[in-house]
């Protein structure tokens, strides 16, 4: 009896299993609310910001590794490769030669081949792309990206076509060890019969036998076209329409599952703008189903209340002030220190996440394995920035900023915190104001929070703090130098991937780059980050310390102030099932595959 | 009227000119350097960004005279080149078209709902100066210009969309992926919202404006006359007075097209939609400068074309006035 029952059992799941195969209903609509416009930039390398990268992960399939859900670790997917030969090479470099499963294709019935994956890197990497899409760092890690990339060699060593089911990339030597190696082995395959229907391979399969002129065509094409209105992907969806401040997707009939040949089985999913004044309205509304990562009480109490599915996780990540570390008096550590003591932190989490968060001293996010592991040490250890006013002026009055106006009668806290003070600021010997500009983003509870803590607080401590509110997209566009300004504070929230790499972050190769947020370049934290980094795949334990010494020189350094770390609730209408596969690394859009709508 | 507009289109040339020179180097004048924006940061050797900074330069003309930049941009504009966005890397009428599509319809559906009701309401009003009809639409036209339109449309979501479940709560998406009636449909079901937030905007003053020209009319000599002569009061309100009380709210409602459209950011922000105000905004932000001179462009023209409504209608309304 109990074996039938175990057969029974295992009859119901092959059919369940089967039935998820059946493909994807036109009648299943997803609808989305992102609080923030989309920048309509679905390839990466550009401007993407949170919400156009739903759109582009939806998009997205096929990748030589895919992240492990229940352990966030990156693993083979063994649905697009079918075999993987690594090579340690004598110079130290390693060569990771992928056999691709046949069959696969684009949403356009296009094979999907090595072509796919070498032109992608090819393409990427040449000097002619990285001129217009100047975030995409794609290949960094392998032979040969540098030279490539300045457009001083036409072939991209660390980079081999050999056959349409074959392809092999080789990890530079300086790169290893590598406690993510399989990350740099990671490869996302791109449309290249659309975006570059001209490229003729080298014989070495290495580089473009194309004229510049065709490969600047190419360039446009996707940094004008393409970009904006992908046609083809790889992934379970491909985009229909942008529009309106929203983006249509509907389902890759081709698409032939995820690491587990899991289909998607809605038809339709809609992103789009609705502002969080309005989501607890637009879900009783019917308008849209799904309001992703909500961190604010004033969402989520009224949704409680209402009866809308919440699903809750902690965050892999934290808000922020950022900081410039190459522009104004933000340059001073002690500066940014003592802005970090002008903070009631405690305040932001208890008004920004209601009790849904808590305050971090540095760059990571409650879920985090090593936080986990570490928690003890790292609660005892980092300096904890709380609210203390002597202490800032301390801090400010090691710096050139001790002066009144004058630029030599000593700055006085006591005239700067007094009632009559209404113009009293710090100056340092050059008769230079102490001023930071801030940017913050419009409709923002820490913006807000910003406004009428921060600015206060640090006019106590004689810092003339000035907040501009206005789109995220242009506070994106600031803080990454696309935009030339005078910024030197922001506030947001980041969230992190499963490869916890401060280098492109945090490390001084990257400053300038729009990477670097803060584009601080220091000795010893770029030797903590190499030390974090530079670890075996198999030492655990070396990297948990690794991560902690990162910590404590982070903390120190203070390149931004770490606000919160918090719970994300994404709440749905009861519509909406298989939630509860979302994990704090892959979000709704990561794992679309596994959400139906009833 | 057609020898007038060709002259009064005619006279708008110089003024044109001299409000593209005045934009132009407003414009050139602004902070920040366009192409410092669009070089990879990456670039680092500063041979190589001397290089890029250069063929930039030279890409866009702005190696040239700014003599030169301004005769090439005038002659591009003329022709329909709009020049080319640094913030969304394609040309400036690629990204406005659709966004100054919603703009324009949605603030003309307003406009017309709203002088239509202001007329009928305004006239209504003055005629039963003191009722209850009167007195209500006072106490709505002070609320309507008292209450900024943040307020109305946030006020608006949360009845006709939150509790009435009416319409949606915002206009994104509006029409996307129907066409012809269906499109029609959805796109007014989406705009709805907003059409009313801005008609409410809108009406409120004017309909202040039309009553009280009314009121003044209605108690000129000439309507004494006319009543005295026993004509209908159908006839002395719709046709002698009303024609008369035009005049001032003529004034008013040319003026507030113009006022409608650079005041459609606040609109579209609250409701979601893609529109050209928030586009200016971030053009400003962004120091995307050919799309704040194209778009500054458009609220001029729109200005000044404005303003020939603004005659014509008097022309019409004013049999003194003449059209020579």
């Amino acid at each position: 009896m109990k074996r039938f029952a175990v057969v029974l059992l295992a009859a119901l799941l092959v059919l369940t299993g089967c039935g998820s195969k059946s493909g994807p209903s036109a009648d299943k609509v997803l609808t989305v609310a992102a609080p923030a416009s989309l920048n309509g930039d679905f390839v990466n390398g550009f401007g993407t910001n949170a919400y156009d990268q739903w759109a582009v992960k939806l998009m997205s399939g096929y990748d030589t590794f895919y992240v492990d859900p229940t352990t966030a670790e990156l693993k083979l997917d063994e649905s697009v490769v079918k075999q993987l030969v690594t090579t340690d090479n004598a110079d130290g470099s390693k060569t990771y030669t992928f056999t691709l499963n046949e069959g696969l294709k684009f949403s356009d019935g296009e094979a999907l081949t090595a072509k796919s994956y070498v032109g992608a890197l090819l393409f990427r990497g040449q000097a002619g792309w990285l001129e217009q899409a100047k975030m995409d760092s794609t290949g960094y890690d392998l032979v040969g990206y540098e030279a490539y990339s300045k457009g001083e060699a036409d072939k991209f060593e660390g980079v081999k076509y050999i056959d349409d089911s074959n392809f092999s990339v080789t990890i530079a030597a300086d790169r290893l060890p590598y406690y993510f190696e399989t990350s740099y082995a990671t490869v996302s395959p791109e449309p290249m019969h659309v975006w570059f229907p001209e490229a003729k391979l080298n014989a070495d399969g290495n580089g473009f036998d194309n004229t510049a002129e065709e490969i600047a065509a190419a360039v446009k094409n996707v940094s004008e076209k393409e970009r904006f209105k992908p046609t083809v992907s790889a992934g379970p969806y491909v985009l229909e329409t942008y529009e309106n401040n929203q983006a249509v997707l509907v389902a890759n009939e081709n698409y032939a599952g995820n690491f587990e040949g899991k289909k998607p089985s809605i038809g339709k999913v809609v992103i789009k703008l609705v502002e969080s004044d309005v989501t607890v309205q637009a879900l009783g509304n019917g308008e849209i189903d799904l309001s992703p990562g909500n961190i604010e009480s004033s969402v989520i109490e009224p949704s409680k209340e209402a009866g809308y599915q919440l699903i809750s996780y902690p965050r892999n990540g934290y808000g922020m002030i950022q900081f410039k570390a190459n522009k104004g008096p933000t340059q001073i550590t002690e500066v940014r220190q003592a802005i970090g003591y002008l903070l009631d932190r405690n305040e932001f989490v208890s008004k920004v996440v209601g009790g849904y968060g808590v305050v971090v001293n540095a760059p990571f996010g409650l879920s985090q394995w090593f936080y986990k592991e570490n928690k003890d040490e790292l609660d005892n250890d980092l300096i904890q920035y709380t609210f203390n006013l002597t202490k800032a002026n301390e801090l400010l009055d090691t710096t050139d900023y001790k002066f009144e106006s004058d630029g030599t009668t000593a700055f006085d806290p006591a005239k700067a915190n007094s009632d009559a003070a209404t113009n009293y600021f710090r100056y340092n010997s050059k008769g230079e104001k102490l001023v930071i500009k801030h940017f913050g983003s419009e409709k923002n509870a820490v913006t807000d929070l910003v406004v009428s803590q921060l600015v206060p607080n640090a006019k106590a401590a004689g810092i003339e703090y000035f907040v501009q509110q206005g789109e995220f997209s242009t506070l994106g566009d600031y803080m990454q130098g696309r935009v030339e300004n005078d910024y030197n504070a922001f506030n947001l929230a980041t969230s992190f991937t499963s490869i916890y790499d401060p280098y492109t972050g945090h490390h001084s190769d990257w400053v300038g780059s729009g990477l670097n947020w803060g584009d601080i370049a220091d000795p010893e934290l770029d030797a903590a980050i190499m030390n974090l980094r530079n670890r075996a795949p198999e030492d655990r334990e070396g990297f948990s310390k690794a991560v902690v010494e990162y910590f404590k020189v982070w903390n120190k350094l203070l390149p931004s102030v770490p606000l919160y770390s918090n719970q994300y609730f994404d709440i749905a209408l009861d519509r909406v099932t298989g939630l509860d596969s979302i994990t704090p690394e892959l979000d709704w859009a990561r794992q679309i595959v596994y959400i139906d709508v009833k | 009227m057609f020898k007038y507009l060709v002259r009064r289109m005619a006279s708008l040339v110089p003024v044109i000119i001299m409000i593209s020179i005045l934009l132009f180097s407003l414009v050139k004048i602004m902070p920040g350097d366009p192409i410092k924006g669009m070089i990879n940061p990456n670039i680092k050797d500063p041979v190589l960004y001397q290089e890029t900074y250069k063929r930039i330069e030279a890409q866009f003309g702005m190696d040239k005279s700014l003599p030169e930049q301004y005769i090439r941009w005038v002659g591009r504009t003329v022709s329909g080149d709009l020049g080319y966005s640094t913030k969304y890397n394609k040309p400036v009428i690629d990204v406005i078209a659709k966004p100054m599509k919603n703009t324009v319809v949605l603030n003309l559906i307003s406009f017309v709902i709203s002088f239509v009701i202001s007329i009928f309401v305004g006239i209504y009003s003055a005629v039963k100066r003191g009722g209850w009809f009167d007195k209500i639409w006072q106490v709505i036209s002070l609320v309507g210009m008292s209450l900024p339109v943040v307020l109305i449309g946030l006020m608006l979501i949360y009845i006709f969309a939150g509790k009435l479940k009416w319409f949606p709560s915002s206009g994104a998406g509006a029409g996307q992926g129907k066409v012809g009636l269906a499109y029609a449909l959805d796109w007014l079901n989406s705009m709805a919202l907003p059409i009313f937030a801005i008609t409410i905007g809108s009406f409120a003053s004017i309909i202040r404006y039309v009553r009280n020209a009314m009121i003044d009319v209605l108690s000129s000599d000439y309507i004494r006359t006319a009543r005295a002569k026993g004509l209908s009061n159908k006839v002395v309100i719709y046709s002698h007075a009303f024609r008369n009380a035009l005049i001032p709210v003529v004034t008013i409602v040319a003026g507030s097209l113009a006022g409608l459209f650079s005041g459609a950011a606040i609109t579209e922000s609250i409701f979601s939609i893609d529109g050209i105000g928030k586009i200016l905004v971030e053009a400003v932000t962004n120091r995307d400068f050919m799309m704040v001179l194209a778009l500054n462009m458009f609220f001029a023209s729109l200005s000044l074309i404005a303003n020939i409504i603004m005659d014509i209608g008097y022309a019409l309304v004013d049999p003194r006035v003449k059209l020579d």
